[in-house]
């Protein structure tokens, strides 16, 4: 092996301390750099023992065994940043449903709607997870979204879903599936899918009408009971307009229609692909 | 108890990237009795919602997911006089806030905990007399 002059440095001392004890020298670790890559830290871990000619008690020389290590160490920090990184994400985690129970305590009197709710909820949450980890928190079909909140729970016969292919990263993908449970959740208790016959349509495009290049969302109730403008914006609707305004840059309009709700969501084409938040699975295969 | 009185004048803010915990935390300060309580999911929402309004008190989370902090919006909060509080689901600040004068929240939290670290951060006023701090408008 040969070494630049710095690790050349290194190597006096253990050598001298051999000579003197005459004891080994075990397990001590160098960092530095060979010519042969100069331009990065490498470690190593070296033993230094005496070596005798014959049965003499004088040493005449030092042998020295060497272990590279860089790649175990580069693998350390690996998992320390993914351990964190998870450690992280179980506390957001679990900060998302200390929030849910602290909401559905604030809307709900009764304990088991209370319960219900959170529930519910939770499921969604859990849901998405799932999506997400199958995916390695890379990139899903808005499909792969919306199925499992509105044709996997109402069917096909009620639910429309129309729209070219659109793959997005993790942190869309969050934000689209949680506002489409909670359109779905509300449409299920007072809109388009609390009757038998109401229906849901979500038909979705690229668009550019001078805004720039946005993923159009329209969700269209029909066939439920009359509805009418709420007097007070509830969860539901703050939490849709919080998620897509909030989170992905986009805006949301609600239309109370004679034939039910209507809400047309815009999100910018841009902001699907952004760099979801935490990808450190990706370093981590690297 | 907080002194709703004095606080019923005071805006608040409060920055997460997660929109669950956002929304509980404003609601956990609107019933503390501000004024207004403003929500960011992001550090340009939240440094437009400073640049507008007066914001007296800030509950911030430390890291916003898409790889930034809010710590250097924290230090031009505290330096046109808003009380901070931070709250962060790492075990530590990783001596990242310690320069700061700020209060601390971990993540999970609840109303209890977020109404203690508020009295704390306000009552640091109180031996001053005046409790609302006139903020410029050049927070952003």
């Amino acid at each position: 092996m040969e070494i630049v002059p710095d690790l050349g440095q290194m190597v006096v001392k253990p050598i001298e301390q051999v000579f003197e004890t005459g004891e080994p020298l075990l397990n001590t670790e160098i960092v530095g750099r060979t010519a042969a890559a100069p331009d990065e830290d490498r470690t190593w871990i070296v033993d230094w023992y005496p070596v005798h000619r014959g049965r003499s008690s004088e040493i005449n020389g030092v042998g020295v065994s060497v272990r590279d290590i860089t790649k175990t160490k580069e693998m350390e920090a690996d998992l320390r940043r993914v351990m964190q990184e998870l450690q992280h994400r179980v506390k957001n985690m679990l900060a998302n449903v200390m929030a849910l129970i602290n909401r559905a305590r604030r809307d709900e009197n009764d304990p088991a709607q209370v319960l219900d709710t959170l529930s519910n909820r939770i499921t969604a949450l859990a849901k998405t997870h799932n999506l997400l980890t199958a995916e390695n928190w890379g990139a899903t079909r808005l499909t792969a979204i919306v199925e499992p909140e509105l044709t996997q729970v109402y069917g096909d016969q009620r639910i429309s879903l129309r729209g070219p292919d659109v793959v997005m990263s993790a942190k869309p993908a969050l934000a689209i599936s949680m506002a489409i449970h909670e359109l779905a959740t509300n449409a299920a208790k007072y809109g388009g899918l609390s009757t038998p016959e109401g229906r849901v349509a979500l038909h979705w495009q690229r668009i550019d009408d001078g805004d720039g290049d946005m993923l159009r969302m329209e969700w269209r109730e029909s066939g439920g009971p009359k509805v009418e403008k709420p007097a007070k914006i509830g969860f539901g609707t703050q939490l849709v307009t919080a998620t897509i305004e909030g989170s992905v840059g986009g805006k949301v309009r609600a239309h109370w229609e004679p034939d039910g709700l209507r809400i047309v969501m815009n999100i910018p084409y841009d902001r699907l692909n952004q760099i979801a938040d935490d990808q450190y699975e990706s370093s981590f295969d690297a | 108890m907080i002194n709703t009185k004095a606080v019923s004048t005071l805006n608040a803010l409060c920055l997460d990237d997660e929109v669950l915990v956002v929304m509980d935390a404003q609601s956990m300060l609107q019933d503390l009795g501000f004024q207004r309580v403003f929500e960011a999911m992001n550090l340009g929402d939240a440094r437009a919602v400073a640049a507008d309004h007066r914001i007296d008190i800030a509950l911030l989370d430390v890291n916003l997911g898409d790889g930034s902090t809010s710590i250097a919006f924290a230090e031009d909060l505290i330096a046109s006089g808003t009380k901070v509080i931070f709250t962060t689901g790492y075990n530590q600040s990783e001596g990242l806030v310690d320069h700061l004068e700020c209060g601390f929240v971990a993540k999970p939290f609840s109303d209890s905990v977020i109404a203690a670290a508020v009295r704390k951060s306000l009552g640091a006023d109180e031996s001053e007399g005046e409790q609302v701090v006139e903020v410029p408008a050049a927070a952003g």
